[in-house]
This record gives structure tokens, sequence and C-alpha cells, in this order.
């Protein structure tokens, strides 16, 4: 009966390990993701610029 | 001549007389508790917010025992134990405080409100920042949580109640009602106010512990505040809404509580400042009033004499003692992996209980060394810690059911 308690109590810390890692990735993905598309907004609105500024001349 | 006794006019001491002896001591000692809770929060050696309306409800609550009908006792306060609709639909215009408990406290929207509050106070950049060294505490601070629930199972409680009251290492006041709620609804009322009644004393034992296991010299250890990178506001309000949808798509039962938390970082960062002196303000403050309140008039003694109060009890401080010391032997790996430059206090954040643990930690440091700043890694943990309690209450109300 103990060890059936205890087997219980593990898979439940494992469960919980595994899925906050899954969040925590998850997070940084988000974040990473985020990151990311701000610096290509970044990047198309400075060739925008750039472009501009060439057909300007 | 009628027969008249003067006792009878004030019926608080005439139900004191007329109970047996157990209940009568429960009441003088649950009013004496009410009583020391006042004093203790006035002191500020436990939380004022909570334990001052807690403490007065407490003590009048056991000395407003009277007669009701057909020679019962009882208080016109509130009955949590009413089951049957019609009951309630007459005790709703009896007793004061019923109707903020049916329609607040039992179904669990007074925690959402402090989830909602929590949210607007938080800043969730910490945990964008570093989410794997903040879940990484989070998850050793579960130690409690998990040791406590075969340890209640071997000392004869349900797999629901031995759930619900591991929750209390948590330290996540509306998780535990949330869960007990679901789990384990007899002793929900026990263990909701054992949670809360350990949660305050955490705010006052937990730097002791922190003083206990970790030496002055690494407690006095200064983070590099330059190593957290800037996140924008749009960063977080998209984080916000995905983080929402996908906990919410992961654990539905948690649903509620996850989506409260969002909606206050979103509103936070949006900055509607009409919802934010609102949530912070009058929702927040009157949702810990009212709970407060609430726990007190809960704690009659009629409803506290059950005869598992004493395991819980028990339970209550095993379980959160075992999650401080799992959270700083989280911060210790975290100090070996970083090879010294993590203070190891900051596993003690990791205990959730938003925002008290991270404020415990930050003094307990600030002692050591007036310089040193952990405060922005201390609420990364703590929200972290928010995020892995309420994993592990999904996954309770979620597999329980399944054993049983």
């Amino acid at each position: 009966m103990i060890s059936q308690y205890i087997f219980v109590a593990l898979t439940v810390y494992l469960m919980v390990a595994v899925i906050s890692l899954a969040v925590a990735f998850l997070i940084k993905s988000i974040y990473v993701g985020i990151k990311l598309q701000g610096s290509l907004k970044l990047r198309s609105a400075q060739l925008r610029m750039s472009k501009a500024s060439l057909q300007s001349r | 001549m009628f027969d008249f006794n003067v006792l009878s006019l004030f019926q608080g001491i005439s139900t004191l007389v007329a109970a047996e002896t157990s209940i009568a001591i429960a009441r003088i000692v649950l009013i004496a508790l009410g009583i020391a809770l006042v004093y203790l929060g006035a002191k500020n050696t436990l939380d004022p917010l909570l334990m001052i309306p807690m403490g007065f409800g407490m003590a009048s609550v056991n000395a407003a025992v009277l007669f009701l009908s057909a020679g019962e006792t009882g208080t016109i306060f509130i009955d949590p134990m009413i089951t049957e609709t019609s009951q309630l639909m007459n005790i709703l215009q009896i007793d004061f405080l019923q109707p903020i408990y049916t329609f607040t406290f039992s179904n669990g929207l007074i925690a959402c409100f402090i989830f909602m509050g929590i949210g607007v106070i938080t800043e969730i950049g910490y945990v964008l920042a570093r989410p794997f060294s903040s879940m990484f505490i989070a998850i050793c601070a579960e130690l409690g949580t998990v040791a406590t629930f075969p340890v209640a199972l071997l000392l004869g409680l349900n797999y629901g109640e031995a759930a619900s009251v591991a929750m209390i290492g948590g330290a996540d006041g509306p998780m535990v009602l949330y869960t007990s709620l679901i789990l384990a609804k007899d002793l929900f009322v026990p263990i909701t106010i054992v949670a809360y009644l350990y949660l305050s004393l955490a705010y006052g034992g937990y730097p002791y512990l922190v003083k206990l296991l970790v030496p002055k010299r690494l407690r006095g250890i200064k983070m590099d505040l330059t190593k957290i990178p800037t996140v924008t506001k749009g960063e977080k309000i998209t984080f916000s809404i995905v983080a929402c949808v996908v906990l919410s798509l992961l654990f539905p039962v948690a649903a509620p509580l996850f989506m409260s938390f969002f909606l206050g970082v979103a509103i936070r960062e949006v900055g509607l400042k009409e919802y934010i002196s609102f949530i912070e303000g009058p929702l927040l403050y009157g949702s810990t009033f009212f709970l407060g309140l609430l726990l007190g008039v809960l704690c009659e003694a009629n409803t506290i004499m059950n005869p598992k109060v004493t395991v819980l009890l028990v339970l209550g401080i095993f379980s959160l003692l075992l999650s401080a010391i799992g959270g700083i032997i989280g911060g210790y790996i975290m100090y070996y992996i970083s090879k010294g430059e993590f203070n190891p206090v900051i596993g003690i954040a990791g205990v959730s209980c938003i925002p008290t643990t991270a404020k415990v930690a930050q003094k307990a440091v600030a002692e050591a060394n007036p310089y040193a700043i952990v405060l922005p890694y201390a609420i990364g943990a703590s929200i972290s810690g928010v995020i892995t309690s309420a994993i592990i209450a999904g996954i309770f109300v979620t597999l329980i059911p399944l054993i049983k």
C-alpha cells in the first residue's frame, strides 16, 4: 500500500516537472518568437526606408 | 409564577453553559485565538490584511452562538453545511454573511478576484526573461505538496482529501480552496482555514527558516540585474493571452484562475488606469477583507471540531515546511550551477504565495547585505510557483477521480 502511495506521488511529481518545464519552454519560445517578429518588423521597416531613399535619389 | 433564568437573556453565555464540555472549551479557545490573531496582525507579526478581519470573525462567531428552532444552537452569521436549495433560500434571508459565502466563496469567485488583483500587481517580465531557472525553483518548491500526499493517505485521509491538504504546500490559498472544493467538499472549510492560517504564519516563520538554512555569507550574494533583458509591453500582452489559452487548453479545471491572473496582467500592461485602480484597490482589498472575515466566521466550534482537523493541522505545517526546504534546495542547486552567482535565498520565493515569499526573500537578503537586490528574480520564481501550483492542482483534479 505504502509503495503504491509513493508511486502515485512520484508520478504526480514527474508529471509536474515535465509539464512545468514544457511551460517554461513554451514561455521561452513565445518570448523568442515575439522578439524575432519584432526584429523582422524592424528589419523590413529599415529595408522599406532604404528603398524609399534610393528611389528618391 | 413563571420559571425565569437570567442566563436565557444572554444566549451567548447560556449556549456556552448548555454545550458539551468539548464544544464549550473549543469556543473559548477559538475566541482567544481570534483575539490573538487580531493582536498579532496589528503588530505586523502576521499578515494584518487577512488576520484582522479573520480574528474578528473568529472571536465574534464563537461568542454569538444562540438557540435556534427546536433547541438547536447556531449563529446568524453563516451556515457552510447547507445543501438543500429551499433551506439555502431561507438561510440567505437570515444569515447576514451567507450571500457573500454562497455567491463568492463556495464557488471560488473570490479566489478569481484575488488572482485578478495579483495579476494587476505582478510584473510578468521577470518570468519571461528567465523562465527555466524560475520554473526549476518552483518545481523544487512543490516538494511539500508531493511528499504530503502519501503521508496524508497513510494517516487515513482519502485520495481527494489527501490531495487537497497536500495543496497547502503550494502555498497558494485560492488554489487550495479550489482543489478542496472539487475533491474534498466535506473538508473544504477546515482545509481552507488551515491553509490560510499557515500561509499567514509563513510570513512570520519563513525568515527564520531562511536564516537557519542559508549562511549570512550566501544570503548577501548580489545578483546581476543587468542580465535581465528588457521585455516590452507588447511582448507581455502577447504572452499573457497565449499563455492563458495554452494553459486553459491543458488544464480546463484551473482555467478560471488562469484567465483571472492573465487578464490582470494584460490590463496592467495595456495601462487601463480605471480598471487597474479598481482591481488593485476595491476588488483586491475587498476580496481579501471578505476572505479573511469569512474564514474567521467559518471557524465556528461546531464546524471546526472535526476529528480530522488535528491531522490537517499537522499535515499543513509539514507541507509548507517541506516546500520551503525544497525551494531552498532548488536555490542551492542554482547557486552551484551558476558557480556562486545565484543567491540561494531566492529558492524560498518558489513557494508561490505571491508576493509574500518574494518580499521575505528580499528582506532576508537585505538584512545580510543592504546593497543586494534579488526582488526581480524572486518575483519570477514566485510567479512560476503560481503556475506549478495550478499545474499540480490540474493534475490532482484530473487524476484523483480516476484513482477513486
